[in-house]
């Protein structure tokens, strides 16, 4: 009896003390912070009335830390010397890293497991992934403010071209900041030319010449073009999908008429969408001030077959690039398909052409040099031949070929861009205005002439710049000014939502799509599947990912069914 | 009665200890006194059956209740992307998707038709007394309607309206727009003024009347401005982020903001001073206050609309099945309405919702009680059956020895525990948790740092349709048999060599020969044969057509044929310095007087390699076996810096998809995936070949 009446008594006082325990009130864990007595509000009737305040002017200060992927420590640190002697409380930090797409991005992502990352400037024309997530300040706001470096408002620093290529057209939101261009062209030997009996070189050949040049240059002894042609060098951005994205410029453009805007459509801008025209004979129809592209329309017009590659256009297209490209032809290196790096073969003038972008100025003689001295960086080791051959030569340069048949509809176009991604992870707003101060710095014309010299110091082996600045009342140092002068425009194929561009090597950017591609366009340089087979072949890659690419692009096929509403899923930054 | 009589017979006869004393003497149980009770066992358990009852009466539900109060609810066919309640909540506003916009009273009864905009409704907003409704849409328009759903005008923007306010008067029309302006209006729809802001806005409400009626905007560089009705700007407030949505207190007092990093800032009308701020776990979509700010709603992309005091504390949390996109607050605090992705409209009862939560919260408190008493309960069913019972005594010795004796023993040893401690604590960190983080992140879609999605066997499944992660497999096995030949053969040829040698001159000198490369790193060593099979310039072509052998040249890395041959045979002549050191330290720790026995017996080299070396390296063999098998199913860097997987797929393995998946691809849960299946692969290789491959000797490092 004792034992039960001890065991009654601790069930009591144990539900006494569990009782007491749960007193706590459910969700008190998320109550407000800081909470000030709040002053009396004004009665119903009535509106309160405003007060008079003043904004205090305060001295800059903090930390800026830039975290680009690069090894000129040079420039960059001489840009934070010069904005810390202007604001000493603010301690710029130049904390560069390797460059190397993969590595850095991975870098990028491990900063961004903090909510705050200490990194303040980033670089990478690869940081979609964190717009779209929101962890990246949007530059629009700021555009519109005023620069104090310059005293005007800072958009007016730009050329607008460039940040009309950037910037959002329908939101006007842009996450990575331009501030240098950017073109690619051909490269040609002169004397190995002049030696085969080329001395006729327009500015912008046809296909046909092209063709024409590769063979007196073959039968002439060395190998008309340097290329290399590796999966991965395919796959991974290398010069092979410069000429692909022009080709499917050429044969794609008249598709805008299918993907812009419709009247009704949430993107459709009135005053410009019902004035534009479609004018393929017009390098900057296409351009996003001029016309808006819906990506809901040209997806739906991907599944429903009003696009389609399984076509004798594709057919018509690869055709014409086999005649340059394929290896039995004998234009490109023997074996260029397992080939990491063809450069020292025009280097050491055993190939006449290579395509090439602006930056080959700068970096021309600095590699010339290196090779003589037999270091490269390509590669482990250099043979006393090659260190021989690399004397500096004279070269000059075309724009891409035209290619000409039925189904072309204009001529071919380049990459025209702007260069530059600086991008600042979201934090609160007395840090980011900071970080944005710096960066209004850097792109005013005082910033950027302490940028270019140092970029252009012949003493510095890690600069070079690949074009001119989009910053103007900036002047490029001594001959430059003079050599990106004789460039020769002929248009941009790379803009948001351009038809061609978006499915030229794989579907939108589509990694699993661009990889697959990659594998095509071997084969069929290779001779292993016809311009027929791989017309057939990328139509099916299209049908066999289209759900993988819409849940890439995060759209559903309702949004694909619903065109002229704006998709839940999209965003500005988006691959479209 | 007879199984009684049983128990208590059994009692008895182990009511003493291993040392012959009865348990209540040296037991651990002082005073304890041990008697055949029968009947104290039935009132003990007579004890805990009532005690267990009446806890179980406590976590019974009293009566079944209504979900939180809601009182009806709208079943939209899309998105309801705008919702608004009238000052008395009988009058609620359902914008959607579908174009539609409905207004229903209080009973949820349909008011008027649909009235149907060109595209989809982004912002509704509605006067406390319901008769003015103003509405901005996907088709550029902002309209403005009476009570009875009659339009009176619309204007139309070159963008989206993306939002619109009405003053409690109808006096004053204000909406946002996708072109970056503000656009307001008087009650006949004329254009008051028009401010291009060149930023994205899309938050926006107006308070006051008449003259005195005022515009709220909030702006995506954190801006709030106060305008008059002639635009002037009264006051700016600066936020630290975004602002998303604003609402007003109809005199202006209090200003809620909801910003891009969650949180529901309210500020004083009068000064822009913050009061208090409330961070939800989510973007905030929309917010909404009560006319006399005793009360916020918040709505958030995590699915939960918040409801707040006027302090900023939470008193309530709505959750949905998806976000929440729109919420409305009536005026006079007795409803609210929330929008949600899942296309569901609902108005909620404020009084019966807190008391429903509180009834939540009671029963939530009364069912904890129950378990903790349930748990109590038992415990102390089992003190008392190990005081009163023969065979709980037995356990309650055998438990008391053994925790403290590894207590005792720790204790002993602290110093040590304390000096490893620092080691495992890394291992942990560095080791084990990114392991078991890959193994959870298997079953996810996953971005570091920015979201983790439950996703099953997802990624799995699409591994089972991935021509390059099924043909890395054939690889794979051929790497994992090549490398194993190899390592099984030249380094032991060598080892036996230098074993073999007279003269330890000779033997020193050969043995550093042929280990120093050791210190060459891998990866150079790939650099210098990619330079060896260049097609243009490479040794091995270069060689081929100075013998005259020029129709063996090939693309060594770009033939299909050939690129897996050529992988493999980098190296050459593949004397692994590792596996030879093994190797040779195995066959000087064979004793002497084997091998002299064996060489009076007459055994020749090679017996004595078959029949006593090989034998006795068994270790050595298994050891390497399974750091061959390891490496070759993981093999990664051999590929990627020479083939990169190619050409097509004919090079890749398993560790180069999951590579590619990784970092090219950014879908790090299906490299998880990846790494779990050469996780198990290498498992079960290890494990058969612990098992089945028998040694003589061990090898001991």
């Amino acid at each position: 009896m004792k034992h039960y009446r001890t065991v009654l008594g601790l069930i009591l006082l144990l539900s006494l003390v569990l009782v007491a325990a749960c007193g706590a009130p459910a969700d008190g864990g998320m109550a407000a912070e800081e909470a000030p007595a709040a002053e009396e509000a004004a009665a119903d009737d009535e509106v309160v009335e405003i007060e008079e305040t003043e904004e205090e002017a305060m001295e800059l200060s903090g930390e800026i830390v830039v975290s680009i992927a690069s090894n000129d420590v040079q420039t960059y640190q001489a840009i934070a010397d010069a904005y810390m002697e202007l604001h000493p409380n603010v301690s710029v930090l130049v904390e560069l890293k390797a460059p190397g797409v993969d590595a850095y991005l991975q870098w990028i992502r491990t900063q961004f497991t903090s909510e705050v990352p200490r990194v303040s400037i980033i670089e990478s024309p690869h940081l979609r992934e964190f717009a779209q997530e929101g962890r990246l300040i949007d530059w629009g706001p700021y555009l519109n403010k005023e620069n104090p470096y310059t005293g005007e408002k800072w958009e007016n620093s730009f050329e607008e071209w460039g940040l009309n290529l950037v910037r959002d057209p329908n939101t006007g939101q842009m996450f990575t900041m331009p501030y240098m261009s950017v073109q690619t062209f051909w490269l040609y030997n002169k004397a190995l030319f002049e030696q085969a009996g080329i001395t006729d070189v327009p500015p912008q050949p046809t296909w046909d010449q092209f063709v024409g040049w590769n063979e007196k240059l073959r039968d002439s002894g060395v190998i008309p073009i340097a290329m290399e042609g590796t999966t991965e060098q395919i796959w991974g951005g290398g010069r092979m999908p410069w000429l692909m994205r022009s080709a499917m410029d050429q044969y794609h453009r008249d598709e805008l008429q299918i993907i812009q805007c419709q009247e009704g459509d949430w993107c459709f801008r009135e005053g410009i969408d019902d004035v534009w025209m479609y004018d393929p004979s017009d390098v900057r129809n296409d351009d996003p001030d001029r016309v808006s592209v819906n990506i809901a329309r040209h997806l739906a017009a991907l599944r429903d077959g009003a696009i389609n590659f399984n076509n004798e256009c594709t057919v018509e297209m690869m055709t014409n690039i086999g005649r340059v490209f394929q290896t039995a032809n004998g234009f490109v290196p023997e074996g260029w398909t397992g080939m990491a790096d063809a450069y020292p073969l025009f280097l050491t003038q055993k190939a006449a052409m290579r395509m090439v972008h602006g930056g080959i100025y700068t970096s021309l003689p600095k590699d010339i040099r290196a090779l003589a001295q037999g270091e490269y960086g390509g590669k482990a080791e250099v043979t006393e031949e090659d260190s021989a051959a690399a004397v500096e030569f004279e070269y000059g340069r075309f724009a891409f070929p035209n290619i000409e048949g039925p189904c072309v509809q204009g001529t071919a176009r380049a990459n025209e861009l702007t260069q530059g991604y600086l991008a600042l992870p979201v934090k609160d707003r007395v840090q980011n205005d900071l970080e944005v101060d710096f960066v209004m710095f850097w792109t005013s014309p005082q910033g950027m002439q302490i940028f270019l010299e140092n970029k252009l110091d012949p003493e510095n082996l890690q600069g070079g710049i690949a074009g001119p600045p989009l910053i103007k009342n900036v002047s490029l140092p001594g001959e430059w000014e003079e050599v990106f002068a004789q460039s020769v425009f002929i248009g941009n194929y790379e803009k948001p939502g351009a038809p061609g561009d978006a499915v030229a090597r794989g579907f939108f950017k589509y990694e699993e799509t661009k990889r697959e591609w990659s594998i095509m366009v071997q084969e069929f340089f290779e001779g292993k599947i016809t311009a027929e087979e791989f017309a057939e072949s990328y139509q099916a890659l299209l049908k066999d990912n289209f759900d993988g690419l819409l849940e890439y692009l995060n759209l559903t096929h309702e949004d694909l069914d619903s065109p002229e509403k704006r998709p839940p899923g999209w965003v500005a930054a988006g691959p479209y | 009665m007879g199984s009684f009589t049983q128990r208590a017979s059994n009692k008895r006869r182990s009511s003493l200890n291993r040392s012959g004393k009865p348990l209540s003497q040296g037991s651990g149980l002082p005073g304890l006194h041990l008697a055949s009770k029968a009947v104290p066992f039935r009132r003990a358990a007579g004890a805990f059956a009532l005690a267990a009852t009446i806890l179980l009466a406590v976590a019974l539900p009293l009566s079944a209740q209504s979900p939180e109060g809601l009182l009806w609810e709208h079943d939209a066919a899309s998105r309801v992307q705008a919702v608004a309640i009238s000052e008395d909540g009988n009058r609620v506003a359902v914008g959607s998707r579908d174009n539609s916009l409905r207004l229903f009273d209080g009973a949820g009864e349909l008011l008027w038709p649909p009235f149907e905009a060109e595209n989809s409704i982004l912002g509704v907003d509605i006067s406390p007394d319901g008769e003015w409704l103003t509405v901005a849409s996907e088709d550029r328009f902002v309209y403005l309607l009476d009570g009875e759903g009659n339009l009176l005008w619309k204007f139309k923007a070159a963008r989206p309206m993306n939002n619109a306010a009405v003053a409690g008067d109808g006096s004053l029309v204000a909406a946002t727009s996708d072109d970056l302006s503000v656009y307001v209006f008087d009650n006949k729809g004329n254009l008051l003024w028009q401010e291009e802001l060149g930023i994205g806005v899309r938050a926006v409400d107006v308070y006051g009347s008449g003259e005195k009626a005022r515009v709220v905007l909030g702006s995506d560089d954190g801006l709030i401005t106060i305008y008059n009705r002639e635009g002037r700007d009264l006051l700016q407030a600066w936020l630290d982020y975004s602002v998303v949505s604003v609402s007003v207190t109809p005199n202006g007092a209090r200003i809620l903001a909801g910003a891009g990093d969650g949180s529901a800032i309210l500020l004083n009308g009068a000064n822009g001073s913050q009061i208090w701020s409330f961070q939800a776990e989510d973007t905030v979509k929309s917010v909404s206050l009560a006319s006399n700010g005793s009360s916020a709603l918040v709505g958030s992309e995590d699915g939960s609309a918040y409801l707040l005091d006027g302090n900023g504390v939470l008193t309530h949390r709505f959750r949905q099945e998806s976000e929440v996109l729109s919420v409305g607050l009536a005026g006079d605090g007795s409803r609210l309405t929330i929008g949600t992705v899942s296309g569901a409209a609902r108005i909620y009862d404020l009084a019966a919702a807190l008391s429903g939560a509180a009834r939540s919260s009671a029963q939530r408190q009364r069912t904890l009680i129950a378990v903790v008493g349930v748990i109590a309960l038992l415990a102390l069913a089992a003190v008392w059956a190990a005081r009163n019972t023969a065979a709980g005594q037995q356990v309650w010795q055998r438990s008391a020895a053994g925790p403290l004796g590894v207590m005792q023993t720790m204790w002993s040893a602290r110093l040590s525990y304390l000096l490893i401690l620092p080691t495992l604590a890394l291992l942990l960190t560095f080791n084990y948790y990114p392991a078991f983080s890959g193994l959870y992140h298997a079953f996810t879609e996953w971005s570091p740092g920015v979201r983790t999605e439950w996703v099953g066997l997802a990624n799995f499944q699409s591994l089972m349709e991935n021509r390059f992660f099924l043909s890395g497999f054939r690889n794979a096995a051929i790497l994992v048999v090549v490398s194993i030949a190899k390592t099984m053969t030249m380094p032991l040829l060598v080892a036996e060599f230098i074993f073999n040698l007279r003269n330890r001159f000779s033997q020193y000198w050969f043995r550093t020969l042929f280990v120093v490369p050791i210190v060459l790193p891998a990866v150079v060593e790939i650099l210098v044969w990619n330079n060896i099979y260049d097609p243009a310039i490479g040794l091995l072509n270069e060689s081929l057509k100075l013998v005259g052998l020029e129709e063996l040249t090939r693309v060594w890395y770009g033939d299909a044929s050939v690129a897996l041959g050529s992988i493999i045979f980098i190296g050459v002549p593949w004397v692994n310095a590792f596996a030879l050191l093994i190797f040779y330290g195995g066959l000087i720790s064979i004793s002497n007087e084997i091998i002299d026995a064996s060489l009076v017996d007459g055994a020749s080299t090679w017996r004595r390699f078959w029949s006593i070396d090989l034998p006795l390296l068994m270790g050595q063999v298994k050891l390497l076996l399974i750091l061959n098998f390891i490496n070759a199913v993981q093999t990664f860097e051999l590929v990627f810096l020479t083939t990169g997987g190619g050409p097509g797929a004919s090079t890749y393995t398993p560790a180069l998809e999951l590579y590619y998946k990784a970092m090219r691809m950014d879908r790090m849960g299906i490299a998880s995936a990846i790494g779990m299946i050469l996780f198990f692969i290498i498992l079960a290789g290890t494990i058969v070949n612990m098992r089945f491959v028998s040694s003589s000797t061990e090898y001991e490092a």
